[in-house]
C-alpha cells in the first residue's frame, strides 16, 4: 500500500467518492484525497479540535493559524457540508476585520474572495454588497486584485460606468500592483470600443465622487461617512446632504416617492439589499442568518446511485413548521358515485354477456324492482304510494277484488 | 329479380342492414320537451300528427307536428310523475296515470282534465279496449298496487278490479287480447269477451326481468322485452306457440375495448321498449344503449337496424299509420342515481319511416 502512495494514486480508490468531492478551482491533490479517504472520520475531527484549540490559545497568530486551517479544510474536509467550512471563514473575517495589520494582507482578501465565489455562486447582487461591504470598511483596498475582482463583478453585471470608475478609483488608492490595474483599464477600454460601448469619461471625477459616495466611503466635514451614520442623531441631516449631493435626486425628494426598480442600479446607498451595509455596517452577518431560509439535509451520496429527483422528507421538515402533518383530501368528483354495475351471465356454448344494467338494484333485498319504481322511489313518490297502499288496503276488500283474487288462484 | 331497394343487398346472406346517422337526419327533434324524463308516448287513432307525451315531471303535453315542426298544443299536470298515457279510439280524450295513483282523462276539444278514478299504488300502464259482449270502451289501468281496473270514463268507481299476480310493469292489448306483465316474470293474458278473469296465467320465458310487452296486429300473441336484452315471440294458442315461437337476443354489441386475452363478451342491455307497426305487422324494439332496430318476427330477421343515439330511449312509439316512428332519449335508471347527470339528454325524435324500413320484405 505504501509503494502505491509513493508512485502514484489509483484512482479506483477515489471512483466511489468522486461525486462527494466538492471541486477546487485550483485542482484538487489526489494524494490527500486518497490520504484523507483511507483515513477514519475520526481524524478529521482529531485534526479540527486541534486547530480549534490553537486558535483559542494562540492569539499572537490567529490569521496564519486561520489560513492555515481553511486551506486545510478545503483540501480535506470536503466530505460532507461545507458549512463547517463556511463558518469557519465567517469566523476568521468577522474576527480579523479590525486589525488592521490585515486589511491588506493579500491572504485576508483571497480568503474573502474565496468565501465571494465559493458562497455566493448564485448570487450577483450578494456578491456586489459584499464587495461594498469591504470597500466601505476600507478591507483590501490597497489591493488591485480587489479592484480588478469587483469591476469583473461589475462588468458582469452590465454596469459598465461603474466597471471602470471602479478601476480608476483603484489608481487612486495607488493600490498595488498598479501595473495590474492598467492592465486592466486598457483591457477593459479595448473591450469597450470592440462591443462600440461608450462610457461617460468627460465628467470623470464627479462620476467617481458620485460612485464613491454611493458606495459610502467619502469624507463628509471631514469625518468618514460611516461615523456620520453610526451616530443616529445626525443619520437624517446626513441622508438631506446625501440628497443634494446627488444629482439625480435634487428637487425630487418632496415632491413624491421613488419608486424603486430592482433591476436600475442608480440611487444611493440603501441599493443594497442588506440592512447590515446601511447604517451599522460594522456588524457583520453570517450568510446562514442573513438568508434565512429553510436547507435540506445534505448527505454524502453512495456510489453507484442514481440521482432522482430529491426525496421529499416532508414529514421531518413540514412537521417543524406546521405541526402535526396530516394530509389534505382532494376533492375527486367521482366519490360517492360508482361505476356502472354490470351483471355477467355466463351460458355455457355461447358468448358470455354482460348486462348493462345494475342488478343489485332490480333485485336487492330478494325482491324486484322496475326501473321507474326506482326513479319514483329516488324522487320520494314510490313510498307515498306504499303508504297509501297500506292505508287503502281495508277499504279494497270488496268481494269483488277477492273473488278475482280466487279467478287468479284456479288458474295458477 | 328483386324488389329490394339497394341498400338491403348485402353480402352476409342475412336481410339486416345497419342505418347510419344520415338515415336519422330527417327525423323531427323535439328538445327538452319537459322538464324530466320521458315516460310514454301516445299517438292519437284520429291524426297522424298529434301525440300525447307523459313525463317524470308530472305533466301531461300534447303536441302537433303537422306542420314539421313540433308545436305544444296543451298540456295538464298530474300531483306526480306520469308513467303512461293513451288516446281513446275516437281522439277526444286523452288519458293519463301516475306516481299519483290516480287515472286522468283531459278532453282535447275543451282542453278539461278530470280525475277519473285512482289506484293504491302508481298507474304504471293503461289503455284503451273495447270489452265485453258489447264491445264498449273502456279504460283498463294496471298498478303497481298489483291489480288492473276498469273504468267507465262516466263513473267514478272502477267496473272491475282484478288481482294480478304482482305489480304491473307493462300491459298492452290488440283487438280481443290484454297481456299484462307483472314483476317476478309473470304474464297474465285476458281474453276481453270476458273481462273479469284472467284467461291465462303463465311466466315469461326469459330470465330475467320483464320490462315491456306488446301485442302482435292479430291479437294471436305477444312479444316481450326483458333487460338483459331478449326478445320472446310468444303465441297464446300452445300449437302455435310450438310451431311459431322463439326469441332472440337484441341491444348488444360486441365489447369493443375488451383487454387482449380476455374472453370475449357481449355487452347487453335492457329492452325498453317495442311497439308494432299498426299496418305491416312488424315491430320496432328500443333499449338501454340507444338504439332502435325494425324486425320480422314472421320471418324472424332484423329490417333495419339504427347506431346508437348515446342516451337510453325509454319509450317508442308508432302513428296511426306506421309513417311516424317516435321516440324519446331520456334516462331509463337502468343504473340508478349514479348513471344520472345533469347534462343527460331529454329528447323526442320523430322518424319518418321507409317502407325498406319497416315493411317486411318477400322472400325471394
Amino acid at each position: 500500500m505504501g509503494s502505491e502512495i509513493d508512485d502514484a494514486i489509483s484512482f479506483t480508490d477515489l471512483e466511489d467518492e468522486k461525486e462527494n468531492i466538492l471541486p477546487l478551482r485550483h485542482g484538487r491533490s489526489a494524494r490527500i484525497l486518497h490520504e484523507v479517504l483511507s483515513s477514519d472520520a475520526d481524524q478529521l475531527e482529531i485534526k479540527i479540535n486541534w486547530f480549534e484549540d490553537k486558535l483559542k490559545n494562540d492569539i499572537e497568530n490567529k490569521f496564519n493559524i486561520y489560513v492555515e486551517y481553511i486551506n486545510w479544510l478545503q483540501e480535506s474536509y470536503f466530505k460532507g457540508p461545507n458549512d463547517f467550512l463556511l463558518e469557519v471563514i465567517e469566523r476568521c473575517l468577522t474576527s480579523m476585520k479590525h486589525e488592521e495589520q490585515y486589511r491588506n494582507d493579500p491572504r485576508y482578501l483571497n480568503i474573502w474572495l474565496l468565501y465571494i465565489n465559493s458562497f455566493f455562486q448564485d448570487s450577483m447582487r450578494d456578491r456586489r454588497d459584499i464587495f461594498i461591504y469591504m470597500f466601505r470598511n476600507k478591507i483590501a483596498n490597497l489591493l488591485s486584485l480587489y479592484f480588478i475582482e469587483f469591476s469583473k463583478l461589475l462588468l458582469e453585471m452590465g454596469n459598465y460606468n461603474e466597471c471602470h470608475d471602479f478601476l480608476m478609483i483603484g489608481i487612486q488608492n495607488h493600490a498595488l500592483p498598479s501595473g495590474q490595474l492598467l492592465n486592466k483599464i486598457n483591457e477593459l477600454e479595448e473591450f469597450f470600443q470592440l462591443n462600440n460601448i461608450s462610457i461617460d469619461r468627460n465628467d470623470n471625477d464627479s462620476s467617481l465622487d458620485h460612485l464613491l459616495l454611493k458606495y459610502g466611503n467619502i469624507l463628509i466635514l471631514n469625518k468618514d461617512l460611516k461615523d456620520i451614520l453610526a451616530s443616529k442623531k445626525l443619520s437624517d441631516n446626513i441622508s438631506n446632504e446625501n440628497n443634494n449631493n446627488n444629482n439625480k435626486r435634487k428637487g425630487n425628494n418632496n415632491k413624491k416617492l421613488e419608486i424603486r426598480a430592482d433591476n436600475e442600479d442608480h440611487g444611493d446607498s440603501s441599493s443594497t439589499k442588506l440592512d447590515i451595509f446601511k447604517d451599522n455596517w460594522t456588524n457583520f452577518e453570517t450568510k446562514a442568518s442573513r438568508l434565512k431560509e429553510n436547507r435540506s439535509l445534505v448527505t454524502p451520496l453512495q456510489s453507484n446511485t442514481i440521482i432522482e429527483p430529491m426525496k421529499q422528507e416532508a414529514e421531518s421538515i413540514i412537521s417543524n413548521v406546521a405541526g402535526p402533518s396530516s394530509k389534505i383530501s382532494i376533492f375527486n368528483d367521482d366519490i360517492g358515485r360508482t361505476k356502472p354495475v354490470y351483471k355477467l351471465v355466463s351460458i355455457d356454448g355461447q358468448k358470455p354477456e354482460r348486462i348493462d344494467c345494475n342488478f343489485n338494484l332490480i333485485y336487492s333485498k330478494d325482491n324486484e324492482f322496475s326501473l321507474e319504481q326506482l326513479l319514483a322511489t329516488m324522487t320520494g313518490c314510490y313510498n307515498k304510494s306504499n303508504k297509501r297502499k297500506s292505508n287503502s288496503s281495508v277499504e279494497a276488500q270488496t268481494g269483488e277484488v277477492k273473488k278475482s283474487k280466487l279467478n287468479v288462484d284456479t288458474e295458477n | 329479380m328483386s324488389f329490394f331497394p339497394a341498400p338491403a343487398v348485402n353480402t352476409s346472406g342475412t336481410f339486416s342492414t345497419m342505418a347510419n346517422q344520415t338515415d336519422l337526419a330527417n327525423d323531427i327533434v323535439i328538445n327538452n320537451p319537459a322538464e324530466d324524463s320521458i315516460s310514454d308516448i301516445a299517438f292519437s287513432p284520429q291524426n297522424d300528427f298529434l301525440f300525447s307525451v307523459s313525463s317524470w315531471d308530472g305533466k301531461v303535453r300534447i303536441w302537433d307536428v303537422q306542420s314539421g315542426t313540433a308545436q305544444g298544443r296543451a298540456q295538464y299536470e298530474h300531483s306526480g310523475p306520469v308513467l303512461t298515457t293513451r288516446w281513446s279510439s275516437d281522439g277526444s280524450t286523452v288519458a293519463s296515470g301516475g306516481c299519483d295513483n290516480t287515472v286522468k282523462v283531459f278532453d282535447v276539444a275543451t282542453s278539461q282534465s278530470r280525475q277519473v278514478g285512482s289506484h293504491s299504488g302508481a298507474i304504471k300502464s293503461l289503455r284503451f279496449v273495447n270489452c265485453g259482449p258489447s264491445n264498449a270502451e273502456c279504460l283498463v289501468t294496471g298498478s303497481w298496487d298489483k291489480t288492473i281496473k276498469y273504468w267507465d270514463l262516466r263513473q267514478p268507481n272502477p267496473i272491475t278490479t282484478i288481482m294480478m299476480p304482482d305489480r304491473v310493469y307493462t300491459m298492452d292489448n290488440k283487438s280481443q287480447l290484454l297481456v299484462v306483465g307483472t314483476a317476478e316474470r309473470h304474464i297474465a293474458i285476458i281474453n276481453l269477451n270476458n273481462p273479469g278473469t284472467i284467461f291465462k296465467a303463465t311466466q315469461s320465458p326469459l330470465k330475467w326481468q320483464t320490462r315491456v310487452v306488446a301485442c302482435y296486429n292479430e291479437g294471436d300473441g305477444y312479444a316481450i322485452g326483458s333487460v338483459e336484452g331478449r326478445c320472446a315471440i310468444r303465441y297464446v294458442d300452445d300449437e302455435m306457440q310450438k310451431k311459431s315461437g322463439f326469441s332472440f337476443k337484441c341491444h348488444r354489441q360486441s365489447n369493443p375495448n375488451r383487454a387482449a386475452g380476455s374472453q370475449n363478451q357481449s355487452l347487453v342491455y335492457p329492452v325498453n321498449s317495442i311497439a308494432f307497426h299498426p299496418v305491416y305487422g312488424t315491430f320496432g324494439t328500443a333499449g338501454g344503449d340507444g338504439c332502435f332496430h325494425f324486425w320480422d318476427k314472421d320471418h324472424r330477421h332484423r329490417l333495419k337496424g339504427f347506431p346508437s343515439l348515446q342516451a337510453s330511449i325509454p319509450v317508442v312509439n308508432f302513428n296511426r299509420t306506421g309513417s311516424i316512428f317516435a321516440y324519446a332519449l331520456s334516462y331509463d335508471w337502468h343504473q340508478g342515481y349514479t348513471g344520472n347527470t345533469p347534462n343527460y339528454p331529454n329528447v323526442i325524435r320523430l322518424h319518418p319511416t321507409r317502407d325498406d324500413e319497416v315493411k317486411e320484405k318477400r322472400k325471394k
